[in-house]
């Protein structure tokens, strides 16, 4: 691994997930010991602060709900700030498997962000209707600016390396499918090389999935609308690919 | 006594934005739109000609659809500045979240004392 533990920051947005933040983190112990651990607690009411604290997490409390994408730049930043080298993002939910932290931390040798896909061979996570067109457009507009095969441009589970971690401290947005979506555009609009992990989907422990033909349909309108503004939006001069940071 | 009604009426609406400003209550940028609205409206009370010579050129049929036009315009436009000011002002409040995040967790792991600050004493 070219990367050691110690240069690694996990980091768990979650929104009142006192029913599964401590599994997940002790998950996380048991597949990378001796990982850091920062819960960006993005304004819970419940209890979530105090468990992942009990559990041996670093804990940052935003004062009010801000969002995935506000809770994610924070990561960022405090990463970019503290010097860790790797963010790895992941779900409060339960949902992603800590076993595949290690695999995409081995991709991270060759790419400077890693998603953790969900529709690429492992798992049976299926989507239906409406959200499998809104996903099957991002897969192909994202795979083709990325020139590498990208099935599940909106998964939360992903692995961010040092030119990914800088770029995303300054310009992480906090829009809907702004911290999925737009995020990997502005990556592959600055010149950073994006691969991906095949990996399996878990239930929640707690929580509701959100799925019905309305909100799918929705969803389809507002991905291509976020897909669409995304590449319209020009790119930070101090990003632009090859320009040296002074 | 209708003619009098319009001048009045906006005579009114300019001493309300001056006053605002006076209090600052209202900052310039702010009240630029509705002054030229405020201003307009007063002119073409006191003249009415020049709206119907407008309209007339412009091809409107009754002279009180261009200011009903105009006005909606206005109105659209002030919107749109006022949406685009809260967008500005909403990523100015999630940035200052993220800093007082970042600020209590180096808190509470010791690297900066909060009470350090003279303006917290």
């Amino acid at each position: 691994m070219a990367f050691e533990v110690k240069d690694v920051l996990i980091v768990l947005p979650a929104f009142n997930e006192q029913a599964s933040i401590v599994h997940t983190l002790n998950d996380i112990d048991k597949n990378v010991p001796g990982a850091n651990k920062l819960v960006v607690d993005d304004g819970s009411t419940d209890k979530t602060a105090d468990y992942a604290r009990q559990a041996g997490a670093q804990v940052a409390q935003l004062p009010f709900n801000i969002g995935v994408g506000g809770a994610m730049r924070f990561g960022f930043r405090h990463a970019s700030r503290n010097g860790y080298k790797v963010v790895i993002q992941l779900d409060a939910d339960g949902q992603h498997d800590p076993a595949y932290i290690p695999e995409l931390l081995r991709n991270l040798d060759q790419s400077d962000l890693v998603i953790g896909a969900r529709f690429a061979g492992e798992g049976d996570y299926e989507v239906h209707g409406p959200r499998k067109w809104a996903m099957g457009l991002l897969s192909t507009v994202i795979s083709r600016s990325a020139n590498s095969k990208l099935t599940d441009t909106t998964s939360g589970f992903r692995a961010s390396g040092p030119r990914a971690i800088e770029l995303f401290a300054k310009d992480y947005p906090a829009e809907y499918l702004g911290d999925t979506v737009e995020s990997l555009v502005i990556a592959l609009k600055s010149g950073l090389t994006v691969s991906q992990v095949p990996v399996a989907m878990r239930k929640r422990i707690g929580g509701q999935p959100s799925q019905n033909a309305w909100q799918s349909a929705v969803f389809l309108f507002r991905a291509a609308t976020a897909l669409i503004i995304a590449y319209m939006r020009p790119t930070d001069p101090a990003n632009e690919p090859h320009g040296e940071k002074s | 006594m209708t003619y009098f009604i319009g001048p009045i009426l906006s005579i009114a609406l300019i001493a309300i934005i001056v006053t605002q400003l006076m209090r600052k209550r209202l900052r310039e940028r702010h009240a630029l739109w509705w002054a030229i609205g405020a201003i307009t409206t007063l002119f073409l009370s006191i003249f009415p000609g020049i709206l119907l010579n407008l309209s007339s050129w412009l091809g409107f049929v009754a002279p009180l659809n261009l200011v009903l036009i105009l006005g909606l315009a206005l109105m659209l436009l002030v919107n749109l500045q006022h949406s685009a000011e809260l967008t500005d002002l909403e990523n100015k409040v999630r940035t200052l979240a993220e800093e007082i995040a970042e600020l209590k967790l180096e808190d509470s792991i010791g690297k900066v004392n909060v009470s350090d600050f003279p303006e917290s004493n």
